[in-house]
């Protein structure tokens, strides 16, 4: 049916949790774009039909045509307009042949846009998802995990990237404004006010060495450390470091 | 309008206790870091601004350290305490207001640089005062940072219309508005790609407007609902127009449309909350 494709493309849309994305549906987008695309050539072959239909009924009258179709929003309701214009004339049969296509015509426009919105908000609420899985890995399009990056799309990575760049490149100018010798942090977690100096962390992964203000801190699997919340924060969000006893 | 008056009363009490929970920890850390340089002046300070405080507001009792250093206009609190304090209420404004607010541009580089100036004297301090210093700095950036991420993910939302409208665009740093008009640029790239492209021509716009008005580049809802509380007695003031106005003293708080109290919010009248 008409705009069925459109709405499972919605439908998916919503089924969008916070931790969980279902994979980009290239086959449903095809098949919405299809459908956009047949229903303008039925449009503009209707349209082509009316107005040899209507100048027909006017032979003889005012040599009055319908602009082009380069106003698509304004193109129904003109038709109506000229169209009760000439209502009165005797051909009730082409009459009502004319208003069937016309119901018709705005029909299948309500549909296109419609089919628009759908696609729209598609990319929109998928492009939202991306961008807040992209804060929790501070802004590193490379660490988005093989799991995830498998069901987005091409354009969709390209997007991430393109997104993670757009945001250093602010960083980098306020940092420089701000803080030449200093770092913002910029990505660290900005929900909650930091409450501790230090934290106990365990270690989940191996993280190496790493090179905090005290010196070098060997980060192996398995140890325990008592470390200055900003060096270590990053490593906890990516779950590589476990926070014990967060107050 | 006597029921809401008193609506407001209550709310009044149970959200400054909420505010002074959520403000404690930087009072607490003002104060501290206050009264290692110079004790006795502060001290002697908020005691007299206690007793000026009572008498100008008898029905207020709580959130009395907070009104101590918002109010305080005798210039005796050091600069650092008024950009921070304006920050916060920035910070908290920027938050809860459905459209994007005035840069403070100045505010958060003389924070920085006070910043700078902190980080830099920590390293000649004993390791215990370096590390209370060093928990301010952090929660000084904190806030930098907070504020400035809350902007850019309002800009996100509606960055097409900020960067239309004139008034919206003033609004922004410079730094903001590259960011808007990347972010425009990018997302506008990304549906092309992704599937706008394949459309017939005429459906390839993403400003267009509908016969009836409708547009399909979202504005910010100015009549969404924000609780605000009263910074300066404001006197009688119109709500709505059908209504009898209401009197705005200082501490009462309201819940309202945006738009109705959006003037007094940029005189600095009132604080979203």
């Amino acid at each position: 049916m008409l705009g069925d494709e459109a709405f499972r493309l919605a439908k998916e849309a919503k089924d969008i949790a916070a931790d969980h994305i279902p994979a980009y549906n290239e086959e449903q987008v095809r098949l919405v774009t299809q459908e956009t695309r047949y229903l303008w050539t039925r449009i503009e072959e209707m349209i082509a039909s009316l107005n040899t239909a209507v100048a027909d009924q006017q032979r003889g009258g005012s040599s009055q045509t319908y602009p082009g179709s380069s106003q698509p929003y304004g193109l129904p309701n003109q038709q109506k307009q000229s169209q009760s214009q000439t209502a009165n004339t005797q051909q009730s049969a082409a009459q009502a042949e004319i208003e069937n296509t016309n119901a018709q015509t705005a029909l299948y426009f309500l549909t296109l846009n419609r089919n628009k919105r759908c696609l729209l908000a598609y990319h929109h609420r998928r492009a939202q998802f991306l961008r807040s899985l992209l804060w929790t890995l501070h802004l590193a399009s490379s660490m988005i995990p093989a799991s995830l990056s498998l069901r987005l799309s091409s354009e969709e990575q390209s997007y991430a990237r393109d997104y993670a760049r757009l945001n250093s490149t602010y960083r980098d100018a306020i940092e420089n404004q701000l803080c030449p010798s200093d770092s913002l942090n910029w990505t660290a977690d900005g929900e909650l006010p930091p409450r501790d100096l230090f934290i106990e962390v365990r270690v989940i992964k191996d993280c190496g060495e790493i090179v905090t203000e005290n010196g070098v801190v060997n980060l192996q699997a398995g140890t325990q450390h008592y470390l200055h919340r900003s060096d270590v924060e990053h490593l906890v969000t990516i779950g590589y470091l476990e926070h014990v006893n967060p107050s | 309008m006597d029921t809401q008056d008193s609506f407001s009363g209550a709310l009044d009490s149970n959200l400054g206790l909420y505010d002074d929970a959520a403000t404690s920890n930087f009072e607490a850390r003002l104060e501290a870091s206050d009264s290692m340089d110079v004790e006795p002046e502060v001290a002697s300070t908020s005691v007299r601004i206690h007793a000026t405080f009572g008498v100008e507001d008898e029905d207020v009792e709580l959130g009395i350290d907070k009104e101590a250093h918002e109010d305080d206009e005798d210039d005796e609190e050091d600069v650092a305490e008024d950009d921070l304090s304006l920050l916060m209420r920035s910070w908290v404004n920027e938050r809860s207001s459905p459209e994007i607010l005035e840069y403070e541009g100045a505010t958060i580089e003389n924070l920085m640089e006070l910043v700078d100036f902190q980080t830099q004297k920590m390293a000649t301090q004993q390791a215990a005062l370096a590390n209370i210093l060093r928990m301010d700095v952090d929660r000084v950036k904190y806030l930098v940072r907070s504020y400035l991420r809350t902007r850019l993910s309002k800009i996100e939302e509606h960055a097409r219309h900020y960067i239309k409208e004139t008034m919206y665009r003033e609004r922004l740093s410079q730094n903001e508005l590259e960011y808007a008009k990347g972010y425009v640029e990018l997302e506008e790239r990304h549906v092309r790609r992704s599937f706008l492209d394949q459309l017939p021509p005429h459906l390839r716009g993403l400003e267009d407007v509908t016969a009836e008005g409708l547009e399909m580049v979202p504005k910010p809802d100015l009549d969404a609902a924000v609780f605000c509380r009263v910074r300066a007695t404001v006197g009688e003031f119109q709500f709505e127009p059908s209504e009898a106005p209401i009197v705005m003293r200082r501490n009462n708080i309201f819940i309202t449309r945006y738009s109705i109290i959006r003037n007094l919010l940029e005189d600095g009248k009132v604080e979203l909350i």
